[in-house]
């Protein structure tokens, strides 16, 4: 098959491919950012640069 | 658990930052200064130091790696102490990295002037300097993960990831992009040749802007402009999107500048589409940072700080849409070696790069003094005096650019070139040549009024110790959230990707059944590792990315991983794979020690910068330099001198075109045979003399990189040499001319009618495929202006 799949194909068509992929990945990804915004979840890791107090997580 | 103070190393902050606004004067000086030189070719006057070929290199070297690198390396050594709640591990690593960096800087802008120098472009310097580089590289490396080691705080920022990527890249692009055969303490030729030097020189090239000039400094964004805009960044999970997105894509776009060159087109293909695809990743960073602002927007009327920060990040956006536009092959056949891409990258390095720069100085240097900013209202001139400088030099290159790429194609009527000349396009651009020195100088001005306005700042104010503290807990205690190295490993994020990647690859080499199977089955894999997600965080157990987060090495390690799949999937087919590069046998014939000697004095002179040696499959091109070039044609240049810019014409097939006398007047006065040209002279070279001696010597090395130098031809160098010499200087005497044979003018000569020379098929008898048309080669190029007379074989 693999040889079929090759011969009919442009040199472009895998990289579009990867495209698509790609873009379609991405659209989902930020879709799923904006719309099923948790609050919590990475609120103390965005905190961190405003904090330069002591931290309650201090580890060695 | 106790409570420890710990005292931030703020000095070495201070180094680095006056560094970069020294060694900002310097490349932004020079920046000025080349500008002048091509809108007045009289202002190198006369002397090779100060030609524009030669400065070129030192003013981008010198804006990437002395003002945006120590800019970088404050911004880091700054936010890294803060972030991880502990001093730099090694106050000597800081000292050695930061003495260590100026050292290279300083090498840099002695030896790029002199001419010493590997053309290769952003890593000009000669090999002792890049061992020097990647030492100092190493320091650095050592003391940021050593520091992250000791840390006291579980999780590592989303800049901290930017570093360490920049820290990775950067090492294994400088140490792949730099491997060469030394023949002396200041030469050394590259240990690729043509094609795969080509490559890997742009693969390096492109990934310096990405892990030089842009991951470090969205890292300085994300800790600066939280901190400046007192709020938190907009999105932290857009954030791990667009960080994993762009370094596993960034690594693949290098091919995008040698669109349509002797490049295979797949490696071409696919440099263009990470690029359209990286306009994604590049966006969504950008659009985090402006985010950010939400609800503070009126922060902005009031603060320069996030004036500047606002404008870096827009001109960041702005550029990384332009970069993948210009990306796409068929805007690249108008704007490939045209002042365009000049503009663009302009976009990004004064805009981008400067702009967050003094953003993160004019918040910085008052900090660090315990004071206020001396005067706001210099600092929103100086704002409006570099946004306006940006906008004057993008549009003048845009509209030159345009311009350039227009009249290079234009044809009329009869299928001919409308601007046969190229100096007729030269001339047409020079008043935007001239917009483009006054959009620098603005930008330039501002700058010195940010040093005035930063030193009245810090006049009689004494630096502040910054200091805060943690609470350490007992060494050896157990963090009950961290996971394991095993955790990581065996962590079902790893097993999905494992299975789910070779399924997909199964899916092209079985029959229809099974290849439907095993689609269903990565559909399957893929919805099964979200429900066990799913299930997972309802039982509040921490995700995988919340384990390797909090682990440094385990982080490093998949970053690396990130990179390197790119790096290794486009280089190693095209360096390893024999028939990547088509060679036809004896047909291809290595350079005589004469022409080897003019190579090298063609690399020292930076002819490169502003000529191309790469003819693209074009109609235009094919009418105004010849057939295109060919991949098989470059197999014996180490290394390969194909060009990014097109000041003036490609050379590539410019041997034998014209007389020997034609390029003596030419390299002696420009405007003699090229009226309007705005090269400046290379008198010098019917002065200076070669050294007959190292031709054996280069020949010699050359084998060792695989060109077939017989042993005769090795010890017959020097009289071959004197023979080839005395025949172009008695060529040049019986048209009243008197030149030494073994003077460097000879030896230019000698290269430059050898160029183009060495076909591979024989002359007349192969099709150029044009970007409209096939067109049969005719006998010879439509515009030869006369017959060469010797010098050439």
């Amino acid at each position: 098959m693999y040889k079929q799949f090759f011969a009919n194909m442009e040199s472009t068509t895998l990289p579009l491919l990867a495209l698509v992929i790609f873009l379609s990945a991405f659209l989902v990804l930020v879709a799923r950012t904006f719309l099923f915004k948790r609050k919590g979840d990475y609120e103390p890791l965005a905190a961190l640069p405003l904090n330069d107090e002591p931290s309650k997580e201090a580890r060695p | 658990m106790q409570t420890q103070r710990i005292e931030y190393d703020d000095a070495i902050v201070r180094r680095f930052i006056f560094a970069s606004i020294l060694f900002g004067v310097v490349g932004l000086l020079v920046g000025v200064h080349i500008a002048a030189e091509l809108a007045w070719w009289q202002l190198n006057f006369s002397s090779p130091y100060l030609t524009f070929s030669r400065l070129r290199p030192l003013h981008t070297n010198a804006v990437i790696f002395a003002f945006v690198g120590n800019m970088m390396f404050a911004g880091v050594y700054y936010s890294t102490q803060r972030l991880t709640r502990t001093r730099m591990a090694s106050d000597l690593l800081s000292k050695l990295h930061f003495w260590g960096w100026q050292l290279i800087i300083v090498a840099a802008a002695v030896t790029l002037p002199l001419g010493i120098t590997t053309s290769k472009e952003y890593a000009e310097l000669e090999w002792p300097i890049d061992i020097m580089i990647a030492l100092v590289w190493v320091v650095f490396a050592i003391n940021f993960f050593w520091t992250l080691a000791k840390r006291n705080e579980k999780h590592l920022y989303v800049a901290l990831w930017f570093y360490i990527a920049t820290i990775l890249t950067v090492a294994v692009l400088h140490i792949v992009n730099s491997f060469a055969l030394p023949l002396s303490l200041f030469k050394s030729y590259s240990a690729f040749a043509g094609v795969q030097d080509a490559l890997v020189q742009w693969w390096y090239g492109h990934n310096a802007v990405a892990f030089f000039l842009t991951t470090p400094i969205l890292g300085i964004m994300y800790y600066f402009m939280p901190k400046a805009a007192e709020r938190p960044v907009y999105s932290y999970r857009l954030s791990i999107v667009h960080f994993w997105a762009l370094v596993f894509m960034y690594i693949w776009a290098g091919p995008h500048h040698l669109l349509y060159t002797a490049l295979p087109d797949w490696a071409q293909s696919l440099g263009m589409v990470f690029s359209v695809m990286l306009w994604a990743p590049s966006w969504g960073g950008m659009l985090n940072g402006l985010l950010t602002l939400r609800g503070a927007w009126n922060k902005v009327r009031e603060d320069p700080v996030l004036k500047f920060f606002v404008a870096g990040v827009t001109f960041y956006g702005m550029s990384t849409f332009e970069g993948p536009l210009l990306s796409i092959k068929s805007v690249s056949a108008l704007a490939h070696y045209t002042d365009w891409i000049i503009g663009h990258v302009h976009g990004g390095a004064l805009g981008w790069n400067g702009l967050m720069a003094a953003g993160m100085f004019y918040w910085l240097v008052p900090r660090m003094y315990g004071t206020q900013l001396h005067s706001k209202k210099a600092a929103d001139a100086h704002f409006w005096i570099a946004t306006i400088g940006i906008v004057l030099y993008m549009v003048s290159m845009w509209i030159s650019g345009v311009n350039q790429g227009l009249m290079w194609q234009a044809r009329g009527a009869d299928g001919t070139l409308t601007y046969p000349s190229f100096v007729e396009t030269l001339i047409a651009i020079r008043p935007m040549y001239i917009v483009r020195f006054i959009g620098g100088s603005l930008y330039f001005t501002g700058f010195l009024v940010m040093i005035w306005n930063l030193l009245k700042t810090i006049a009689g104010k004494q630096a502040v110790v910054a200091s805060t503290e943690v609470v350490v807990e007992a060494p050896g205690t157990p963090d009950p959230e961290a996971g394991t190295l095993v955790d990581v490993i065996t962590g079902r994020p790893m097993w999905f990707t494992v299975v789910a990647f070779a399924a997909a690859t199964a899916f092209v080499f079985v029959s229809l059944v099974p290849a439907i199977i095993l689609a269903v089955a990565v559909l399957v894999i893929g919805e099964a590792a979200f429900l066990v997600q799913k299930r997972e965080r309802a039982a509040g157990k921490l995700s995988w990315f919340g384990i390797i987060e909090r682990r440094p090495f385990a982080f490093t390690a998949l970053v690396l991983i990130s990179v390197l799949i790119g790096g290794v999937a486009e280089l190693m087919p095209t360096i390893f794979i024999k028939q990547a590069v088509p060679a036809t046998g004896s047909a291809q014939q290595p350079y005589t020690a004469l022409e080897l000697q003019g190579r090298d004095l063609y690399t020292r002179e930076g002819c490169y910068v502003c000529h191309s040696q790469m003819i693209r499959p074009m109609i235009d091109e094919y009418q105004r330099y010849g057939e295109a070039s060919r991949a098989e044609e470059f197999i014996y240049d180490h290394p390969f001198q194909w060009g990014s810019k097109r000041t003036g014409p490609d050379l590539h097939r410019i041997g034998g075109r014209y007389p020997n006398l034609w390029h003596y007047t030419h390299l002696m006065d420009p405007r003699a045979t090229s009226p309007g040209s705005n090269m400046p002279s290379y008198g010098w070279l019917a002065d200076d003399k070669i050294d007959q001696g190292l031709g054996a010597k280069k020949l010699d090395l050359m084998t060792s990189l695989g060109v077939p130098y017989t042993p005769e031809q090795i010890a017959n160098a020097k009289a071959d040499q004197q023979l080839q010499g005395e025949a172009v200087a008695k060529d040049l005497l019986a048209q009243g001319v008197t030149v030494a044979p073994d003077s460097e003018m000879v030896a230019m000569i000698a290269y430059l009618q050898r160029l183009g020379r060495d076909r591979g098929v024989p002359y007349g008898e192969s099709a150029v495929k044009t970007s409209d048309a096939v067109v049969p080669a005719p006998a010879a190029p439509a515009d030869v202006a006369a017959p060469a007379t010797g010098g050439g074989r």
